[in-house]
């Protein structure tokens, strides 16, 4: 070998060894000292709406500061990756629906549920009532909208056999389905139709719970390692919403005027409907406790999401959540 | 080819290849991040590997949207630049217009462009075009306007018409414009493909970009199989154009020749 090349070669090694250097500095930077938790901040899934209404409520009512917690809410949106911001502590607290925490788990993330707001699922298909479609059997000859979260459609068509339905992508306005009454798109029956209400149309809505497709939507979730460390935090941090949750279902007035303002897309009347739609949701029945989680429902979505290839066969459930922090009633 | 011109095209790219995989595989190792933060190179290739089948069918139907929206820019694009070079009316009316297809943010014209041309393979293809024509005008545009004054004035002198002197004078002299604006083009079209994708694909029949959109969400592995066949569709079309070009067109153009 030419002793230029040599020379040259010599150098990128050492750019190299720098450039390692460099990275194994910041990992070691990563696990910086958090004994004093300060600020404790929510990372939410989605613009604020009504799936989020009763963490407004423990802030606006002050049961975070009760608990001596002063609590930041970030709102999220399409891009945000909540459970990563988690995992990594960035966030102390994120919110997410059952089967994405389960999908992330599968792929390392360790994070665990504590508490899930509603008990039975938003999700479902919604169509125009001129489309003459009442039922999932009678889906057909529409096309329709669905998202990147493909879990809930898998087992859609899984489960029924579409005929004639051209599957295309939702990017999460309604202007399609508002112009189209053979339209047909993905949405929270607390949300989507009651928007495209106020804008005239006469949306029906078909419930994927009734498919059996029902997994806890909005759960409460943290980091198994930040839990381990901080229980008593944890302890309160759930107490406070779960009271916010009670008081929200009561009465959303108050946190629904406080989302208003951070999300454009839903006057104060669409939030209020969206609230009474959550109340059944959250609480089917007057006996039920707010946010809790059963260990059958989960096994559950496991060998659902099994059955539909997205989970590992040998998948556990392990820590994917736990009632332990739940106060009774 | 000899042997140690081989050497020299292939060894460095090979090393830089060898060098990124090993500082990835490090980085994921010490860092200890999961697969939904940071896939290690061997768990994104078992995944491709597992899903391959997918994976083609879905490279196949991006390259097919790329490849007709490049071919769309370049009969578009081509001719536009013909038409600006014949008129400076023409020209200063609508280069305008050419400027805003650039600057337009391509996220915010996609949902429009489902509303006109409905789902699937059309729209994407129409969005790879919107990304991929404009390095051609201008390219091709300066390309035809930039003729020597020498050459201008000879042309003049035997009275050639305005169609001998853009066929005989200003075309070739606009060509080596013409493929560098190509090859600028050939990676906006996948970009284009990819990014319509996201707001135009047919979810059964899914492209690249429909894949990555999903994938985020469930296995960060497979998606970066699909980021990495992006790229190589990318890289592809400019080493296919710069070998078309250099075969074919570059012929024509006198500095190359005199330089042989």
């Amino acid at each position: 070998m030419p002793s230029v090349i040599k020379r040259r070669l010599s150098g990128s090694f050492a750019l190299l060894l720098l450039l390692s250097l460099f990275w194994t500095a910041s990992g070691g930077c990563r696990n910086a000292d958090r004994s004093d938790p300060g600020k404790i901040r929510l990372q939410l899934n989605w613009f604020p709406d009504a799936q989020h209404g009763g963490f407004y409520a423990a802030l606006a009512n002050g049961h975070y500061a009760d608990e001596g917690l002063d609590v930041e809410i970030l709102p999220g949106g399409p891009g945000a990756n909540v459970e990563a911001k988690v995992d990594l502590g960035r966030v102390e607290f994120g919110i997410a629906n059952a089967h994405r925490l389960l999908l992330k788990r599968n792929e390392g993330a360790r994070v665990t549920a504590l508490f899930a707001a509603f008990q039975n699922s938003p999700r479902c298909i919604m169509v125009h009532e001129e489309s003459g479609i009442r039922s999932f059997e009678g889906l057909e000859g529409v096309t329709l909208a669905v998202g990147s979260d493909t879990a809930f459609y898998r087992f859609m068509q899984n489960k029924i056999e579409l005929k004639d339905v051209k599957l295309v992508s939702y990017s999460g306005s309604n202007a399609a389905f508002l112009a189209d009454p053979s339209y047909a798109q993905q949405a929270y029956s607390i949300s989507e139709p009651i928007l495209v209400k106020q804008k005239g149309a006469k949306p029906v809505t078909l419930m994927l719970s009734d498919l059996g497709f029902n997994p806890y939507t909005s759960c409460l979730f943290a980091s198994e390692k930040w839990i381990e460390e901080n229980p008593e935090l944890v302890r309160r941090f759930v107490r406070a919403t779960q009271k916010g949750w009670k008081d929200y279902l009561e009465n959303p007035e108050k946190s629904n005027k406080k989302m208003e303002t951070l999300n454009k897309e839903h006057d104060l009347q669409a939030l209020n409907e969206g609230a009474a739609a959550a109340s059944k949701l959250c609480q089917p029945t007057p006996e039920s406790l707010i946010g809790s989680m059963t260990s059958d429902r989960w096994e559950e979505l496991v060998e659902q999401l099994q059955s539909i290839g997205m989970l590992k066969k040998d998948f556990a459930l392990g820590q994917s959540f736990t009632d332990r922090f739940l106060p009774e009633k | 080819m000899n042997f140690y011109r081989l050497v020299e095209l292939v060894i460095p790219p090979v090393i830089a290849a060898v060098v990124g995989l090993i500082l990835w595989a490090m980085i994921k190792h010490f860092t200890g991040y999961g697969d939904f933060v940071l896939p290690g190179p061997g768990s994104v290739a078992t995944a491709s590997w597992e899903h391959r089948k997918e994976l083609l069918n879905s490279t196949w139907l991006t390259t097919l949207s790329a490849v007709c929206g490049l071919g769309i820019s370049v009969t578009v694009g081509v001719s536009t630049s013909i038409l600006f070079s014949q008129s400076r009316w023409i020209r200063r009316s609508l280069f305008p217009l050419a400027i805003f297809l650039q600057t337009v943010p391509i996220v915010a014209v996609a949902p429009i462009v489902v509303l006109w041309l409905d789902e699937g393979l059309v729209a994407t293809m129409f969005i790879s075009f919107l990304v991929s024509v404009f390095p051609i005008i201008t390219n091709t545009t300066t390309g035809l306007l930039n003729v020597s004054n020498e050459h201008y004035d000879l042309f003049r002198l035997y009275r050639a018409s305005r169609w001998q002197r853009l066929l005989r004078l200003q075309i070739p002299s606009a060509l080596p414009g013409f493929v560098t604006g190509l090859k600028i083009a050939g990676g906006m079209a996948v970009l284009g493909s990819v990014v319509g994708e996201f707001f135009c694909a047919e979810v059964n029949n899914k492209g690249l970009g429909r894949q990555i959109f999903e994938l985020k969400d469930h296995s960060m592995s497979l998606m970066y199989g699909c980021i990495f066949l992006a790229t190589l569709l990318g890289v592809s079309m400019f080493a296919l154009i710069s070998m078309l070009s250099d075969r074919f067109l570059l012929y024509w153009d006198e500095k190359k020749i005199s330089s042989l």
